[in-house]
């Protein structure tokens, strides 16, 4: 009689562990079914004249997006994404409004792009921070830009080649860094990071929106889809902030410049006139190295910066006999690109200064290596200083491949 | 069986903790919670060890005599109450706060307890058992979570290293070190193990062990997030492990770090009803504990659910202000009360020897 009660007792038992554990893992408390969400994967952020947020949503249709439906199951095209727009007086009051304008209920857990107008960025991106900090939905690992433009015509025109125009730019900006490393890298958690340490201002990518984009825009109805699609968008250079506003832009060469003493080109192109040999070489550049220290001798604060690169010949558009032993052609070569290199950065050191913005976060070294000196120089004082810190640029190149050819190319 | 301890307490000392004024330092406040938590042990453990056959319900009220035993034996009854309560209402918030906003705290409260009491209605045992199987997929999800970090693992912003003094380094290991006061459940395990004087050892194995947990975890939130954004955040390492996306595929692996944690405070709540019910049962003289549980186990879900109002209030809870103060009144004093009853009696018993 015993063992049948001990058998019922485990039966009942499991069975309570077996409710009790499918109950609480299956997920959401009040039913919410993924059928009734809708997923944005881009969210822009803007500001109006009178200070009211406004927030545009880029939510990709799946059905389209797998394939399944591209024309529409009725005959009619249907779109592959949409946009919708809200406002508010703060950011997360202007992402509430688009509910009442969606079918279904929004859940940001996959946005995956942040795009910023140079408007709000300019007063001041705290807010949208603040959102992304304290929301349970949205995560750190956006990539963050700011645009040059309108926002409208950008998300209202269709990306070449890309269902969802959110999730190609996703890949454009992390793309757009292997092959060419002019622009900063630009997830939202590093540029937070930046922007949390002493004498370190951070930069966000630029993306500059195309006049294409407003005539590829789906809202003008003279567009056919595919027809002459022209790219919409280019993402160039850096956007620079001070604290949590933008101070000013930089273009491509003193964005790579920026990028060289951070440490951050993963490759970069260069073209090098020979006049001798009236023609032009494109060299390509891998970073290998980067070194910056801070130098400090009694009063005098400067940092050291040092970096190596590795370069490879990509073409030559006349005739330069480059021969195994010829060491001069390698060395003026070389020297070439060292000055190239040396003038990006010089470019961008004296935009950051115009800007008052120590984008290569030599402050944030001092403050790492030498703490003490930190503490007499005093954070409000760093900008000041940073204006005439000594910065001694120490480039070295080897030029190592010449391509898959060793000579140029010669017709006779 | 003392695996139990082991995870438990790793994985109540949330870094917050740690790196509330520590900031890029929390990882030397984390080495020097050892040494405090191992001192706690042998606080604790060293006494227990002296009287093998009983808990400490029974050696206070030996020690003390039975109405002053009563008062000290309460005492330790309220801290795993209290322990408990607030580490299921942590939990439940993590879950409220990360995942589900909308479920009700009494639902994931009420859960974990009916889990615990389930456990503990089935003995000592069988929550070491448990313990045994949940503990290496523990530390492996704990791993994972650390390796996944790594992607994102920035060693700059631990600098500067110790600049600071050695204040902020204190300051950061004091709620950490009381949080050790729940190696109380020791003095309740001790007459339970099968060898009672190994019993001090494996608990200061597991004190060593559950640091080089606390130590990675500090590191990784601070390397990821960087020191100013892990000091403000409520759960550091479960943002960490959030901002991390290592593939297109694999992300979102903020999952592994509360799975772990639900394993963690399973066991910990279940141990501490435990405690609790063994404790008040011995109290009461009842011949078995397993009467108390049901009843124990709704006073402590209205307790988690009801102590505190909102999560700034629970975080409260653990300001070395609040919790040094509590640690102090509710275990060391007691404690120290009782040691120095033991050495009096020991010294008496010399005498009469002699």
């Amino acid at each position: 009689m015993t063992r049948i009660r001990n058998v019922c007792f485990r039966i009942t038992l499991i069975a309570l562990i077996i409710s009790i554990t499918s109950v609480t893992m299956t997920g959401c408390w009040n039913r919410r079914e993924p059928v009734g969400l809708l997923f944005p994967t881009l969210l822009g952020f803007d500001i109006d004249e009178t200070g009211e947020y406004i927030v545009f949503a880029q939510f990709p249709n799946p059905t389209v997006a797998s394939g399944a439906a591209a024309n529409g199951g009725g005959g009619g095209r249907s779109l592959s994404f949409w946009v919708n727009i809200g406002r508010g007086q703060t950011p997360y009051s202007a992402l509430k409004d688009l509910a009442l304008t969606t079918s279904r209920l929004i859940s940001l857990t996959h946005v995956t792009v942040l795009l910023i107008s140079e408007k709000l960025a300019r007063q001041g991106i705290g807010p949208i921070v603040e959102l992304f900090l304290r929301n349970h939905e949205l995560r750190l690992i956006v990539r963050t830009a700011i645009v040059e433009g309108s926002i409208t015509d950008l998300l209202e025109s269709e990306l070449p080649l890309e269902p969802t125009p959110g999730l190609g730019m996703h890949r454009m900006l992390e793309f757009i860094r292997d092959e060419r490393s002019q622009i900063p890298e630009g997830n939202l958690l590093e540029k937070l990071r930046e922007m949390a340490e002493p004498g370190h201002d951070p930069m966000f990518m630029r993306m500059t929106v195309l006049p294409a984009a407003k005539e590829q825009s789906f809202t003008d109805p003279g567009t056919t889809q595919g027809e002459m699609a022209k790219p919409i968008v280019k993402i160039h250079g850096s956007a620079v902030f001070r604290k949590d506003k933008m101070v000013g832009w930089l273009d491509d060469h003193e964005s790579a410049g920026a990028n060289w003493v951070l440490g951050t080109i993963s490759r970069a192109t260069y073209v090098v006139a020979a006049p001798q040999h009236d023609c032009l070489v494109t060299i390509e550049l891998l970073q290998r190295s980067r070194e910056v220290k801070p130098l400090i001798s009694g009063d005098e604060i400067g940092v050291n910066v040092k970096i190596g690169a590795v370069a490879r010949v990509q073409d030559i558009t006349g005739r330069i006999p480059v021969d195994r032993d010829d060491r001069e052609t390698v060395e003026w070569l070389t020297q070439e690109v060292v000055g190239h290199i040396e003038n990006d950065v010089q470019l961008a050191l004296s935009k950051a200064r115009e800007l008052g913005a120590d984008v290569f976060g030599f402050g944030n070294l001092i403050y790492r290596k030498e703490p003490r000196v930190w503490e007499q120089i005093g954070e409000d004082r760093w900008h000041e200083l940073f204006q005439t810190l000594k910065v001694n640029v120490d480039v070295e190149v080897h030029v190592r491949r010449p391509g898959l050819v060793i000579s140029s190319f010669t017709p006779r | 069986m003392l695996f139990i301890i082991r995870s438990t307490v790793s994985i109540a000392t949330l870094p917050v903790l740690t790196t509330g004024e520590a900031a890029q330092d929390a990882w030397a406040s984390s080495l020097l919670v050892v040494p405090g938590t191992v001192l706690i042990v042998l606080l604790v453990g060293g006494l227990g060890i002296k009287f093998k056959e009983m808990t400490v319900v029974e050696y206070s009220a030996e020690l003390l005599g039975r109405p002053l035993g009563a008062v000290v034996s309460s005492l330790f009854l309220l801290v795993f109450l209290h322990f408990a309560a607030t580490d299921i209402r942590v939990y439940a918030e993590v879950l409220i706060s990360g995942f589900t906003p909308k479920t009700p705290i009494p639902f994931i409260v009420g859960i974990v307890i009916a889990l615990a009491v389930i456990a503990s209605q089935l003995g000592i045992e069988t929550i070491g058992r448990m313990a045994d199987v949940l503990t290496p997929l523990f530390v492996l999800f704990i791993a994972l979570g650390i390796l996944g970090c790594l992607v994102t693992f920035d060693i700059q912003h631990l600098e500067p290293v110790l600049s600071r003094g050695s204040m902020p380094i204190i300051s950061g290991a004091l709620t950490p070190t009381a949080l050790g006061a729940k190696y109380l459940t020791l003095a309740m395990l001790i007459p339970n193990t099968t060898k009672p004087s190994k019993a001090l050892t494996y608990a200061v194995v597991s004190v060593l062990l559950s640091g080089v947990v606390l130590i990675a975890v500090a590191t990784s939130a601070v390397a990821v997030l960087g020191a100013d954004l892990s000091r403000n955040t409520v759960f550091p390492f479960f943002k960490a492990l959030r901002s991390v996306r290592i593939t297109q595929l694999i992300q979102r692996i903020e999952a592994l770090a509360v799975i772990s944690w639900g394993y963690g405070v399973f066991i910990d709540v279940s141990l501490l009803l435990y405690s609790g019910a063994k404790g008040l049962s011995q109290l009461l003289g009842l011949d078995d504990y397993r009467v108390l549980l049901l009843p124990l186990a709704v006073i402590w879900g209205f307790y988690a659910v009801e102590s505190h109002d909102t999560l700034l209030e629970l975080m409260h809870v653990y300001r070395p202000s609040t919790l040094i103060p509590f640690a102090t009144v509710m275990v060391f004093v007691p404690y120290i009360v009782l040691w120095i009853a033991y050495l009096i009696r020991v010294r008496r018993s010399h005498g009469e020897s002699g």
